[in-house]
C-alpha cells in the first residue's frame, strides 16, 4: 500500500515540476494544475509515512523494514523513531520533510523555483522507491530484531529528523537560484530567512548529535568521524552563504554556493551510505545500490555551481576582492575553506587507497586545522568590530577572562591560548554590541557570542579532560577520584534473557576540605550495563554535569557476584550449612519424553531441616543426548528463604553437586564486583550553552528576517 | 598595501599549519608485523578475540586481543584512551596507536558493530 502511494507520488511530483515549469516559461493554464498535483503528491508522501507509522506501532512483520527495526518489547517512543532509525525509511523521512517544507514554501516561490524544487525530490523519490521501506518478507516471524540498543535514547530519536529537516530545506536556496539564473528572481530575492531556517535546523541536528555521542557513547561529544564530517561540511559552506546574504554584499558568491551546498548535503548522503569510508568510521554501512544516481546528482549540481559562477564571473570576482574589505565576505571565505580540507580529509583514506595502500588522518589534523581557522575567524570578528574606549574595553576584558580560565584554571598549553584569546575578545566584543544596539536584530552578535563561549568549552574539555579507572568491590573500601568518593552498594540485575539490565548502585559523595567523604551530600547513582543479544552488552555511564566540570562514570566490566553456596551431598550423609541442614534420601528416574526420545528426569530427593521443621524438596534436571537442564526449587513449609538447585549428578559415587540460593547465603557470597571507567571533563557546560545560544539567536534571525520579508 | 601584506602573512603561515598537521597526522593502515617492526603511529584492524577484554586498573587501561583477518596473528593492545561504551558488543576494532615492549599502545579505537544502516546482524 505504501509502495502504491509512493509511485502514484511519482506521478504528481512529475506532473507538478512539469506543470510548474511550463506555467513559469510563461503559460497561463499549468499553474494551477501544477499547484494541485503538489497537493496530491504532498498527501501521498504523508499517506506513506503513515502507513510506515502505522506499521511500526503495531510491530507488523511482514514488513521486512519493521523486522529489522522493532521488538515486542520496544517502547513507544522508539517504535516512532524507527521510523529514521534505518536506511530505508530515513529516505521516506527525508522526502517527506522535503514535500511539506515545499506547501510552505510555494506561496514565497515562483512557478519556476517551484519547478526545480519538485525536480529535486524525484531524486529521492527514486532513490527511495530502489530501496523501499514497504518490502515484504517472505515468512512473517513472530518477533522482531529491534532498535540497536545505542539508538535507544531520547536524543537519538530527535537528531536524524533534524537533520534530515535541514538537509530538505537546503533544496530551497538551490531551486531558488537556478529559478534566478532561468529569469525568476522573486524566490532568490526572498531567500535569506530560508537559507537561516536550513542553517540552524542542520547545526541543532548536528549539535544534538554531539550531545547524543556525548551521553550514550562516551567518547567524547565529536570524534571526527566520517560521517560527522560528512554533516558538518554542508553546514559549513552552508554558513558561508549566510554570511555572504548578509548585508547583501555577496549575492554572487551566495548564487554559487547555494547548488554547491545541496551538493555536499548529497555526498554525506553518499558518504553514509556507500561504504567507501567502512574501515575508518565507527559507523557500520551497507550498500544500497543508489550510489550511481547519487555520483550522477552530485556532478549535476557541482556544474550548475560551475556555471552559475560563470555567468556571473565579473560579479564572483569582484565580491572576491572585497573579501579584505568585509568581514562577513572573508569569514564566507574561510568557511568554504576549511569546509573543502576537511572534505578532502575524510576522503583522504578512498584518495589514498586508489593510489596504493589507504591511509587515513588522525582526528588531531582536523582539530588542528579547525582550532585555526575558527582562531582566524574570531580575531577578525573582534577586530572588525566596533570600536570606540567601551567596545575596547570590552574586548580586552573577555580576551583576558578567557585566557585566564583557560591557562589559569585549566592548565591548558601555550599553543591553545591564542585561541582562547580570540574567543574572548570576540565574546566581549559582540556582547558591547548587542549593548550599543539595545538587542535590535540581536542574531548575529548573539550566535557569534555563544560561537566564542562553544570553541572556549571545547578547547578545555578537550586539552584538560583526565580520566582514571576504579575497581570497586561491594560493601568494600571507596574509591577516590576527581574530588569525589565513590563506593558499590551493590549490583542489580532486572529483565529477561533477550533484554537484561545490570544496574551499578554507586554511592557517589564529594570530598571535604579534609580531604574524606561529605556523608551528608552522598547520593546513590546508577550507571548500567544493557545486555541485548545480538548485540550484546552496552554501557550506560552517569554523568553529573557541573557548571565548571563533568563528571563522567562508566561502566567498564561488571561480576555482579552471587549469593549461592555450593555443597556436595552423599546419599544418606547429613551436611549442614548456615543453621540449613541437608540430607540425600534417593534418586528417582523418570522417563521424559512420551514420544520414546531419549529424554529422562534425574530427581534429587532432598530432606531440609531448618528451625525444626523438616520438608521434602525435589530439585530435578532433564538430561537428553546432547543437553542437561536444571530445574531448582524453592523449597517450601520452612521459615528460611532457600532454592536448591541440582549442578551436577555423580552417578558413580551417589553423590550430587547442589547449589543453595536465597538471603540465608548472602553472607558468604563473592561480592559483586566493578571496574568504572571515571573522566572529570572540565567546561562542558560552556559547549552545550554557547551553541544553544547560537542556535536559538540563529532561529530568531531567520523568524525576524522572514517578518521584514528579506 | 600594508592590509595585504598582513593577510597574506597570516594566511601563509595558516596554510603551513595546516600542512604541518596534515604530515603528522598522516596514519597508515597497515598488517600486524609491519605495526610491530616500525613502531610509528600507526592503525591496525582486527577480529576482537571473544572474551579478551580485560582491563589495568594501575595503568588506567583497557586490554584486548586482536586477530588478524589475513594471518590470524594476535596482538594485544592497551587502550589508555577514552572507553567506547560498545567496546563489548564489538565485532572488529580498528586500534589506532603506537607499538612498544610487545603491546600495541592505542590512544583510540574505532568498535565496527551493528549500527542504524545495517540490518543488526
Amino acid at each position: 500500500m505504501g509502495d502504491v502511494a509512493l509511485y502514484l507520488g511519482i506521478i504528481a511530483l512529475a506532473v507538478s515540476s512539469v506543470g510548474y515549469l511550463v506555467a513559469g516559461a510563461g503559460s497561463k493554464y499549468t499553474g494551477a494544475l501544477a499547484r494541485r498535483a503538489y497537493t496530491v503528491y504532498a498527501a501521498l508522501v504523508s499517506a506513506a509515512s503513515l502507513v510506515l507509522l502505522a506499521a511500526l506501532l503495531r510491530g507488523d512483520f511482514r514488513y521486512s523494514y519493521v523486522y529489522a527495526h522493532v521488538c515486542d518489547e520496544l517502547p513507544l517512543i522508539y517504535r516512532i523513531s524507527a521510523f529514521w532509525a534505518g536506511q530505508q525509511g530515513s529516505v521516506l523521512f527525508w522526502l517527506l520533510a522535503a514535500a511539506l517544507l515545499g506547501l510552505l514554501w510555494r506561496r514565497q516561490a515562483g512557478n519556476l523555483a517551484m519547478g526545480v524544487y519538485a525536480a529535486l525530490q524525484l531524486v529521492l523519490l527514486v532513490m527511495l522507491l530502489g530501496a523501499s521501506p514497504f518490502e515484504l518478507l517472505a515468512t512473517v516471524p513472530d518477533h522482531g530484531m529491534s532498535l540497536n540498543p545505542l539508538l535507544q535514547n531520547p536524543w537519538m530519536a530527535i537528531h536524524p529528523p533534524l537533520i534530515f529537516v535541514g538537509y530538505a530545506a537546503w533544496a530551497i536556496p538551490c531551486a531558488a537560484v537556478v529559478a534566478l539564473a532561468l529569469g525568476e528572481p522573486a524566490a532568490w530575492d526572498r531567500v535569506r530567512p530560508w537559507a537561516l531556517a536550513a542553517w540552524a535546523t542542520l547545526g541543532t541536528g548536528i549539535f544534538l548529535g554531539a550531545y547524543w555521542a556525548y551521553g550514550v557513547l562516551g567518547w567524547g561529544y565529536w570524534s571526527w568521524d566520517p560521517v560527522e564530517n560528512a554533516s558538518l561540511v554542508p553546514w559549513l559552506t552552508g554558513g558561508a552563504l549566510v554570511h555572504c546574504l548578509a548585508r547583501g554584499r555577496g549575492r554572487s558568491l551566495a548564487a554559487t554556493l547555494a547548488p554547491l551546498t545541496l551538493a555536499l548535503v548529497f555526498t554525506a548522503t553518499l558518504i553514509t551510505r556507500s561504504g567507501i569510508l567502512a574501515d575508518f568510521s565507527v559507523h557500520s554501512f551497507s550498500e544500497t545500490g543508489s550510489g550511481s544516481l547519487l555520483a550522477a546528482v552530485i556532478l549535476v549540481l557541482c556544474a550548475l555551481a560551475a556555471w552559475i559562477a560563470q555567468t556571473r564571473r565579473r560579479a564572483v570576482a569582484e565580491e572576491i576582492g572585497q573579501m579584505l574589505r568585509y568581514p562577513c565576505l572573508a569569514t564566507a571565505g574561510g568557511m568554504v575553506v576549511l569546509a573543502l580540507v576537511i572534505l578532502v580529509g575524510t576522503m583522504f583514506p578512498a584518495i589514498s587507497g586508489v593510489a596504493g595502500r589507504p591511509v587515513s588522518l588522525d582526528g588531531r589534523f582536523f582539530s588542528l586545522v579547525t582550532g585555526v581557522a575558527a582562531a582566524l575567524g574570531l580575531a577578525l570578528l573582534a577586530w572588525t568590530g566596533d570600536r570606540g574606549r567601551l567596545g575596547l574595553i570590552c574586548s580586552a576584558t573577555g580576551g583576558a577572562l578567557f585566557v585566564m580560565t583557560a591557562a589559569g584554571g585549566w592548565a591548558l598549553p601555550a599553543f591553545a591560548l591564542p585561541l582562547a584569546a580570540a574567543a574572548g575578545f570576540a565574546a566581549g566584543s559582540s556582547l558591547y554590541r548587542l549593548i550599543r544596539t539595545k538587542g535590535r536584530r540581536p542574531g548575529a552578535a548573539l550566535s557569534h557570542l555563544g560561537l566564542a563561549l562553544l570553541v572556549l568549552g571545547i578547547a578545555v574539555s578537550s586539552l584538560a579532560q583526565q580520566r582514571t579507572m576504579l575497581e570497586l568491590e561491594a560493601a568494600g573500601r571507596p574509591a577516590q577520584a576527581f574530588g569525589h568518593s565513590l563506593a558499590l552498594t551493590r549490583i542489580d540485575e532486572q529483565g529477561t534473557e533477550r533484554y537484561l539490565e545490570r544496574t551499578l548502585l554507586l554511592s557517589l559523595a564529594p570530598l571535604g576540605r579534609d580531604g574524606s567523604a561529605v556523608a551528608a551530600r552522598a547520593r546513590t547513582i546508577t550507571p548500567s550495563m544493557r545486555v541485548q543479544p545480538p548485540f550484546g552488552q552496552m554501557g550506560r555511564p552517569y554523568i553529573r554535569a557541573g557548571w565548571w566540570a563533568d563528571l563522567f562514570v562508566a561502566p567498564v566490566q561488571l561480576d555482579p557476584g552471587t549469593s549461592q553456596q555450593v555443597l556436595t551431598l552423599r546419599r544418606g550423609v547429613a551436611a549442614a550449612t548456615h543453621g540449613v541442614q541437608l540430607l540425600l534420601r534417593e534418586f528417582a528416574f523418570r522417563q521424559s519424553g512420551e514420544d520414546g526420545s531419549a529424554t529422562f528426569a534425574v530427581i534429587a530427593v532432598i530432606e531440609v531441616t531448618s528451625g525444626g521443621a523438616t520438608v521434602v524438596a525435589e530439585p530435578h534436571v532433564l538430561v537428553s543426548d546432547t543437553a542437561m537442564q536444571t530445574f531448582p526449587v524453592q523449597v517450601e513449609g520452612i521459615d528460611a528463604d532457600v532454592v536448591i538447585a541440582i549442578e551436577e549428578i555423580r552417578a558413580d559415587e551417589a553423590s550430587v553437586v547442589i547449589s543453595l540460593h536465597g538471603e540465608a547465603f548472602a553472607c558468604c557470597a563473592p561480592a559483586a564486583r566493578a571496574v568504572v571507567e571515571v573522566r572529570s571533563n572540565p567546561l562542558v557546560s560552556l559547549i552545550w550553552l554557547g551553541g544553544t545560544l547560537a542556535i536559538l539567536a540563529t532561529s530568531a534571525a531567520a523568524t525576524y528576517r522572514r517578518q521584514a520579508g528579506a | 598595501m600594508k592590509r595585504r601584506l598582513i593577510v597574506a602573512a597570516v594566511l601563509v603561515a595558516a596554510a603551513g599549519v595546516a600542512a604541518w598537521a596534515f604530515a603528522s597526522a598522516l596514519t597508515p593502515y597497515v598488517p600486524f608485523e609491519a605495526a610491530a617492526s616500525s613502531g610509528r603511529h600507526v592503525q591496525i584492524i582486527g577480529q576482537l578475540v571473544a572474551d579478551s577484554v580485560g582491563h589495568d586498573v594501575a595503568l588506567g587501561a583497557l586490554l584486548m586481543t586482536l586477530r588478524s583477518p589475513d594471518t590470524g596473528a594476535l596482538m594485544n593492545v592497551a587502550l589508555t584512551g577514552a572507553v567506547p561504551q560498545n567496546i563489548h558488543h564489538a565485532t572488529e576494532v580498528v586500534a589506532m596507536g603506537r607499538y612498544q615492549d610487545g603491546v600495541f599502545w592505542a590512544r583510540r579505537v574505532l568498535v565496527k558493530c551493528p549500527s542504524r544502516y545495517d540490518r543488526g546482524g
